[in-house]
Order: C-alpha cells, then structure tokens, then sequence
C-alpha cells in the first residue's frame, strides 16, 4: 500500500484553468457562454500536448510503464489478440516444461499454457481491481462531497464513520466482507473497494471545503443556481481532480490486494486463470517448477509498478519523494 | 494533561465501540447466513433442519439482531468474544494461542523494517552522491508494489529449496523466523522509508540545520543530531498504520511459510466462514491499532514539549491517518 493519500501536489493540470472559470461564472449569472476564446483555448490544448510528449520522451521510465500498462489492458479486453492457445487446454505431454519459444512463461502441472493463462487472467485481475477502485471512489466522492457540502451534524457523523472504517487494518476489513458476502471474484472487488471509501472521502471534503470558497461558487449561488446546481455542476467537477489521481493511485493497492485474495483462495474458483490463484497454484512446485511462481508474480509486480508511475506522473510527483 | 488524557482515553473506547458494531453489521446484518452456508456447503443434505434450528439457538443467532447485538456487546465488555462456530472453542483462547508466533515474527519485522527502512532514508539523505540518492528513493515504491505472497514465495525458492539455509515450514527454532520476518518487512520497510526520506530533507532545509552547518557541524552530525531526531516525529504517526499493515501482512505470510499463529488463524477462519472468529480477529485489530495510536499520542508530548503547550489539537486528528 502506498503511504500517502494527501492530496497529491501539483495536480493543476486536472482543475479547470482561470479562463474557464470565468466563463462558467459568467454561465452561472446568466449570460450566454463566451466562444470568442475558442481559438486560443485550443492553441493552449496543442501546445501542452506537444510539451507533454516532449517530457515523455525524456522519461523512458514512464514510457515503459505507458507501454507496459496498454499491453496489459489489450490482455484484459481481447486475450485472443496476444495468446491463441486456450488458457484451460490440458496437454498431459507437455507438462511442466521450462519456459520456450513455444510457451514463453512455461506449462504447468497439466500441461496448459502459462503465458495464456497469465494473459486470459488479466481481465478478471484487472477488472476486479477496476471496480474494487470504482467502489471506493463512487462511496467515497458521496460521502466527501456530501459531508463538505452540508457541513454540520452530518458532517460531524459521516466523518467519525470513516475514521473507523481507517481504524479497522484495511485486509481485516476486506476479509470480514468477503466472509459474510461469500467467495468469487465480484465479492473480492467490493470487499477490497471499501476499504478504500475512507481514504477517498477525506480527500473529497477537503477539496469540497476549499472550492467552496471559490468566487465562482459564490457568483453560482448569487446567481440564483440551485444548491443541487452548484453541487454537480460546480463543485463536482473542480474538486474531483485529486480523487482521481488518488483513484489511479490505488489501482495499484487494489490489484495487489485482489491478488492476495485470490491467492488465498478466496477469488475465482479454480480452472479460471487469475493472477493471484496462478502464484497459489505454483506452491506445490516451488523446489522444480520455478517458473509458475516466478511469471505470474512478475507480471503482477510489473503492473502495480506501471500504474504507480503513470498515476505519480499524473499527480505531478515525478522525482519527488511520496 | 489529565484532561488530555482522559479525553483521548474516551475517544479511544468510542472507536473501538464502533470498530464493533461495524464489524457486526458487516458480519451478521449482511445477507448470507453463516450456519446456513456452512451447513449447505459441508455436507448436502444429511443434516436435519431440526439440528439446524438447535444449532442456531445453541449460538443465540435465532434472536432478533437487536439482541444479539446487545448480548454480544456485553460479553466482549467481559472480555467474551464468543465461540468459533468451527470447534466450539472460545474466540480469546485461540487468539492468545496464536499471538506468541506473530508477535516473532511481527517483532522481527519491525526491527528489520526500521534498520532497513531508517538506513536507506539516511543513506539517501546523506549522501553526496546524487544518482545514488535518486537509485535509494526509487526502491521503496517498488517494495510497495511487490506483492507479499510472491516475494515470500521466491525467498522460499532460494533459500529453502535451492539452498537449504532456512527450514521451509513450520514455527520450530529461530531460523524459521527470518524468511518470514523479512518477507513481512518487506512493505513496512518501505513505508519507513519513504515517510522518513521526505521529513528528513524537509528538516534538513529548516533554518536550524543552516544554523548547524554555519557553526562548522559536520555532514553526519546536521543529520543525526539535528536533522534525524526532528524527523523521527512525524515519521511516529504511522506506528498505528505499521501495526496494521504487520497484522495484514501476517495472514499471507503465514499462509505462504505453513506456520501457525494469527495470520493463519484468520485464513483458515474466513475460508470457513467462522464467522464469530473474523468477528474477534478484526476487533482485536482494531484494538492493537487503538492502543498503538494511543501510546504515540501519549509519547508525543514527552518528546515534544512544545506540541502540549501549543496545539494539543493537532494530537487529537493526528490519529494514525495518512
């Protein structure tokens, strides 16, 4: 788990440059939206895009971890693409073999292909740490901007709720929900998205409380906009930036936990390929079979790490120490 | 300081009281009936609906949930955590049992993590050399995103299988603690690290640290005189945090080692759905963070006068949250 869920520095690229500030204000008091600044508005566009490839260039780190994370993603929506072998075909002949050219990350203990395994597996791992991150953010969002907005009593009650969710050791909590709502990989992600709520929801109000203060807020209300106006038009969209970052940050911590779940045993049930059961099935090997172990390991590794400097990178934190 | 005191007592049973109802809610309000499940799951049909019945009043489950609730309350406030619905033992004599084991190899950790952790952060620091500064910061985030079972699983390989240095299961003799306790140091080391690294170059940018330098203090000496022991402080509010993540680790970690103690205890709970079991595990971990945050909370003021003359506040949001 990474260390830090303040708000990540930096993230102004994500918040709505003054221009569109002032136009909004403008939208909110009733006038018609200003276009004239259209045109410079998408020269500032292809200038930051070209000033961001040229970074991109300069950080081979991060290119990796683009390149890496994209390949991953393929793996996830159309396995056929990268592995044809069928991840489940036993070829009793060809059991535990070293990984090859034939079978890059080697055959296990049935004879089925690792690499297509590992590569079929991706789209339950991933998609599980998917909606385990969405669960947290969409609670959490709720819970921050309503507690930030309404302030008071509610505030008081919804805030003490997530300090103890926080009190509670985050893999704890995740297999208490796994034990009462039951095994699978769904159940997996819901238990591993909540306890990520809290984080989410601290972060949330505090940007809800200090873009409220905005002079834009205030234009919004005084121009007679609906408390339900400002809370989804105004308020939503400028204070979500640093969730998200913190959203793509914990993609990392959530593909980690669902894995260990998964190793447990508390995941998919057996035949289907996920990257935590992979590692698990390798055990009985350990002393000849290095590789069934060694490659699904790896790849989970290799993707917590590609997520962690893209989400670094777009949370403005390249260099710095976190 | 009395007042302090008591008010942080207070505050400490309030979020154990809660850490309990949530914990009761997650595991006996949620859909899915733990007798039921177990029952069903074991053994098809041979179990008569009349046993069921006797075995859920036996249990006190056939209660309205209010009740149950109230009843359980009080006997945890007795110190009773109930039974294990596996072996009808009582949940406080199976933690005692398995606490000595993970409290090795939780030891073993911390003291490596801090040695590990606190060196690299001073190395880092220290040194003049900036690629080796950079190199030394780039390795906690990639302890972080390891995962746990893996790491455990590739030290096994290496040193229990291709070299037998370590035994590879079991809790006997010293030696079975190292694999485990370096693999458990793994992500609190980095964490130590990490938060350690950042406050020790903000202290060392601190006009005090000028002051040293221009007094002719040496290097080594701004950094473990003045700089490190400034630092340390805010590095103490994620002792609670460090616990936590110890307690977590555990349930992997003696899972991928075959060793008993807490961690196992609570795999084998949850792949049971012994309900009564999480229930005790997940409020023991909320009191060891509890105390843990307590006890810093309380050495804060010691080690640093001025936080109780100034702002006790501050201690009181300081819990433990990142």
């Amino acid at each position: 788990m990474t260390i830090s869920t303040a708000i990540p520095e930096g993230a102004e690229h994500l918040s709505t440059p003054p221009a569109e500030d002032f136009r909004r204000l403008a939208t909110a008091a009733g006038s018609p939206p200003d276009t004239t600044d259209v045109r410079a508005g998408t020269w500032t566009t292809t200038e930051r895009v070209r000033r961001r490839l040229g970074d991109l260039i300069r950080r081979p780190g991060l290119l990796l971890a683009i390149g890496w994370t994209v390949f991953v993603t393929l793996a996830a929506f159309v396995p056929n693409l990268i592995s044809s072998v069928d991840p489940l075909r036993a070829v009793p002949s060809a059991k535990l073999r070293a990984p090859s050219w034939d079978h890059p990350f080697g055959t296990d203990q049935l004879g089925r292909d690792l690499f297509s395994r590992v590569i079929h597996g991706a789209g339950l791992s991933l998609g599980a740490a998917l909606i385990a991150v969405a669960v947290g953010l969409v609670a959490g969002t709720v819970i921050g901007l309503v507690s930030g907005f309404l302030r008071g009593w509610v505030d008081g009650l919804l805030m003490r709720a997530v300090d103890v969710l926080l009190a509670i050791p985050g893999l704890l909590l995740s297999l208490a929900l796994v034990t009462a709502l039951g095994f699978g990989t769904v159940k997996v992600a819901i238990a591993v998205g909540i306890t990520s709520v809290a984080a989410c929801a601290r972060i949330m109000r505090s940007e809800v409380l200090r873009v409220r203060e905005s002079a834009y807020i205030e234009a919004a209300t005084a121009g007679g906009a609906r408390r339900s106006r400002v809370l989804w038009r105004h308020l939503l969209p400028n204070a979500g930036g640093p969730v998200l970052v913190l959203g793509t940050l914990e993609i990392g911590t959530a593909i980690l936990a669902v894995s260990a779940l998964s190793f447990l045993g508390y995941g998919a049930v057996p035949p289907t390929p996920e990257w935590g059961s992979l590692v698990a099935g390798g055990r009985d090997f350990l002393g000849t079979s290095w590789w069934l172990t060694t490659m699904p390991g790896l790849t989970i590794a290799a993707t917590v790490l590609a997520v962690g400097r893209i989400s670094r990178a777009l949370g403005g934190q390249d260099g710095e120490v976190r | 300081m009395g007042g302090y005191l008591a008010r942080r007592l207070g505050q400490a049973v309030l979020v154990l009281w809660a850490a309990y109802t949530v914990s009761f809610l997650v595991l006996y309000a949620l859909p899915g009936d733990a007798v039921d499940t177990r029952l069903g799951a074991d053994s098809g049909s041979d179990i008569t609906p009349e046993q069921i019945a006797a075995l859920k009043s036996d249990y006190g489950l056939d209660r309205p949930l209010v009740i149950q609730y109230l009843t359980q309350l009080g006997r945890a406030l007795g110190g009773d955590l109930g039974r294990s619905f596996d072996n009808g033992r009582p949940v406080t004599s199976l933690i005692a049992e398995g606490l000595p084991a993970t409290l090795a190899i939780a030891g073993a950790a911390l003291v490596i993590s801090v040695l590990a952790g606190g060196g690299l952060a001073l190395l880092a620091a220290g040194t003049r050399h900036r690629r080796l500064s950079r190199f030394l910061l780039n390795l906690p985030p990639l302890g972080v995103a390891v995962p746990g079972f893996w790491v455990g699983l590739l030290l096994l390989q290496q040193f229990s299988f291709r070299l037998p240095i370590f035994p590879a299961l079991g809790n006997e003799g010293l030696r079975s603690i190292v694999l485990p306790a370096i693999t458990l140091a793994l992500p609190t080391s980095a964490m130590i690290a990490q938060l350690l690294a950042k406050s020790l170059s903000q202290s060392l940018a601190e006009p005090y640290a000028d002051t040293a330098r221009a007094k002719g203090a040496s290097r080594s000496r701004v950094l473990l005189r003045h700089a490190l022991r400034n630092a340390t402080l805010p590095a103490l509010t994620v002792a609670g945090l460090l616990t936590g993540q110890l307690l977590s680790g555990s349930v992997v970690v003696e899972t991928v080692f075959s060793r008993t103690g807490l961690g196992r205890l609570t795999a084998t709970a949850v792949s049971a759905q012994d309900t009564a079991v999480v229930q005790g595990l997940v409020i023991f971990g909320a009191l060891v963070f509890v105390l843990v945050n307590l006890l810093v909370d309380l050495l804060y003021p010691v080690l640093d006068r001025r936080i109780l003359r100034t702002t006790p506040r501050i201690l009181i949001t300081a819990e433990g949250r990142t």
